[in-house]
C-alpha cells in the first residue's frame, strides 16, 4: 500500500502543472474517502468537465459526469472508481466550493460508495 | 478652413489633457481590497520609522489609547515612484515627528490604515499623491509618426530620443460598445453590471461577480506579483517600452510594472510551434507572440497562456483556451492605439473585442518599480 502510495504521489507530482485561476474545477483535487486516497485531474473544455480518477496502472479511470452549478458553487461528481485490485464501483459526492479565490480551494462533499456515505474534503492543488 | 481647424485642434488638445488629468493614480493593490471605506479612523501619534519603498510606502507609529497603552500603527501609501514624482522624498516625515492620519482601516482588524490623509503637527499635508501625477509626466505631443527608412512606424522612440508609452485611457477590459462605471482598477460601480462587461459563459460570470464583491482582493497580481499579462500589460500606470530588434524580426516588450516583466514578439514569419512536446506542456504567462505588420499596424496573434494570472484590471477569468489578436497602431507621434480580440471559448460565449489609446512620455525612461511578494 505505501509503494502504491508513492507510486501515485509520484504519478501526481510529475504531471503538468494545472491552473489556478481559470475554470474553478480545472486542476488536481486530492482527498480521503472512507481510508481510501482520491485524486481527481479535471479540466475544462468550455463545455464539459473531464479527467481521470487515481491515475495508475490500476485504479485509473475516466471521470464520469461532474456537474458545477456556479450560482451556489455546488459540485456534483458521478463516476466510476477502481479499488486497488482493479474492481469497478460507483462513486458519488456533492458538496459546496469554498476558498474559492485561492488556488487551493476546496470541496468539502457528502459521498456515498458501496452503501456506505461520509464526508469528503477535496482540497485543489496549487500550481500555474 | 485653418479658422476652423485651430479651434478643433485645440479642442481635441483640451480633450487630450482632460483625459490624462482624469487618470488615476496608481496603487498596488485596489485599496478597497484591504481597506474599508466604512471603517474610518483619525489616529495622532509618534513616527517610529518610514519604510521607503515600492510597492507602497509605510509609515509606522505609535498610537496612545485613553488608558495610555500603545499600539503600534502601520500607515500604508502610494509607490515610491509615485510619491517622489509629487515632490516626496524618505526623509519628508522622520521618527519622532508627531503626526495625524485620516483614512479607512484594514478589513482584517489589523493596526493598518491607509493613509488618505497625512498631517504634520503644524496642520500641514504630507506624502500626498498629485492629483496629475501621471499626466504632467507626459504633455499631449504632436507630430507625424516617426518612422524607420523603409516608413514602417516606429513603435519605440525616434532616434536619438528616449520615452515610453504609459497613461492607458481605458484601466480595465471592457467590451466595445459597453458603458459601465468602474474605478480605475476594474472595481464596478454596481456588481449587477457584471454581465454587462464581456460576453461572460454563466461560470465565468459568477467568478467575476465573486472576485468584484471580494474587492478584488484575491488578485495573484497583488497577491504574489504574479505578471500583468495578457491586455492587462497594456492597462499599468508605469508603462511599457518597444525595442524592436528588426535585424533579427524580433520585438521586445518592456514593462515597468509587475517584476519588470519582458515579452517577445516574433516577427520573423514563424510559426507557432511552441515545445517539442507541443504548447500544452508549457502554457505561458505572456503567451507565445507571433507578429506582422497590416499596413501602419502591427498585429499580434497570442495563444498557449497559462491560467495563473489576471488578464484585466477587475478580474474577468479566462482560460487556457484563449488566444487574443492584438493590433497596435502609432496614429501619431504621441498616441498608440491598441484593441484586442479576446477569443476564449472556455469563458466567453464568443469573441469580443475592446480598445484604447495609450500616451507617449517623451524623453524619459521607464520608471523603477517593482512588485514584492506580500504574500503573508
Amino acid at each position: 500500500m505505501k509503494a502504491l502510495f508513492t507510486l501515485l504521489a509520484f504519478a501526481v507530482c510529475t504531471l503538468p502543472l494545472q491552473a489556478q485561476e481559470g475554470h474553478p474545477l480545472s486542476g488536481t483535487w486530492q482527498g480521503e474517502w472512507d481510508g481510501h486516497f482520491l485524486t481527481l485531474i479535471l479540466s475544462w473544455d468550455g463545455k464539459t468537465i473531464s479527467g481521470i480518477a487515481n491515475p495508475g496502472p490500476v485504479t485509473q479511470t475516466a471521470v464520469g459526469s461532474v456537474q458545477l452549478d456556479s450560482s451556489d458553487w455546488t459540485v456534483t461528481v458521478d463516476t466510476e472508481l477502481k479499488d486497488d485490485n482493479g474492481q469497478p464501483f460507483r462513486f458519488r459526492a456533492s458538496g459546496v466550493l469554498d476558498n474559492i479565490g485561492s488556488p487551493l480551494r476546496v470541496l468539502n462533499a457528502d459521498w456515498q460508495a458501496g452503501g456506505k456515505q461520509g464526508r469528503l474534503t477535496l482540497v485543489r492543488q496549487g500550481g500555474a | 478652413m485653418p479658422s476652423r481647424a485651430a479651434p478643433l485642434g485645440a479642442c481635441l488638445a483640451l480633450a487630450a489633457l482632460l483625459a490624462l488629468a482624469a487618470h488615476p493614480a496608481a496603487a498596488h493593490h485596489p485599496v478597497a481590497a484591504k481597506f474599508d471605506d466604512s471603517k474610518p479612523a483619525t489616529l495622532r501619534g509618534r513616527i517610529t520609522a518610514v519604510d521607503w519603498a515600492n510597492p507602497h510606502v509605510h509609515v509606522f507609529f505609535n498610537v496612545t489609547d485613553t488608558e495610555g497603552a500603545e499600539t503600534n500603527w502601520a500607515v500604508e501609501l502610494a509607490s515610491a515612484v509615485e510619491l517622489e514624482w509629487s515632490g516626496w522624498q524618505a526623509s519628508s516625515l522622520k521618527p519622532g515627528e508627531l503626526i495625524s492620519v485620516s483614512g479607512p482601516t484594514a478589513r482584517n482588524g489589523s493596526h493598518q490604515l491607509w493613509g488618505t490623509r497625512v498631517e504634520r503637527s503644524d496642520g500641514s499635508a504630507v506624502l500626498t499623491v498629485r492629483d496629475d501625477v501621471f499626466a504632467r509626466r507626459a504633455a499631449p505631443l504632436r507630430g507625424p509618426t516617426p518612422r524607420w527608412p523603409d516608413n514602417q512606424p516606429r513603435l519605440g522612440p525616434p532616434p536619438g530620443e528616449t520615452g515610453y508609452w504609459a497613461l492607458p485611457e481605458r484601466t480595465a477590459l471592457v467590451e466595445d460598445g459597453v458603458v459601465v462605471a468602474m474605478d480605475a482598477h476594474g472595481l464596478l460601480a454596481d456588481a449587477g453590471d457584471a454581465g454587462k462587461v464581456a460576453p461572460l459563459q454563466p461560470w465565468a460570470h459568477d467568478l467575476y461577480l465573486l472576485r468584484q464583491r471580494n474587492f478584488l482582493k484575491d488578485d495573484p497580481l497583488f497577491l504574489n506579483c504574479i505578471p500583468p499579462s495578457g491586455p492587462r500589460q497594456f492597462q499599468q500606470p508605469f508603462g511599457f517600452q518597444f525595442v524592436e530588434e528588426r535585424a533579427r524580426g524580433r520585438i521586445f516588450l518592456l514593462h515597468a510594472g509587475g517584476n519588470g516583466n519582458w515579452r517577445l514578439l516574433y516577427a520573423d514569419g514563424r510559426r507557432s510551434v511552441g515545445q517539442v512536446t507541443g504548447n500544452d506542456d508549457n502554457p505561458l504567462f505572456f503567451g507565445r507572440s507571433l507578429a506582422r505588420w497590416e499596413g501602419d499596424t502591427l498585429v499580434v496573434q497570442v495563444s498557449g497562456f497559462n491560467e495563473g494570472f489576471w488578464f484585466s484590471n477587475g478580474g474577468l477569468p479566462h482560460t487556457r483556451l484563449l488566444t487574443l489578436t492584438e493590433r497596435f497602431t502609432r496614429s501619431d507621434l504621441g498616441t498608440l492605439h491598441y484593441e484586442v480580440t479576446v477569443d476564449d471559448p472556455g469563458a466567453y460565449t464568443r469573441p469580443w473585442t475592446s480598445s484604447w489609446d495609450l500616451h507617449w512620455v517623451a524623453g524619459q525612461e521607464l520608471p523603477e518599480y517593482y512588485c514584492q511578494d506580500n504574500r503573508q
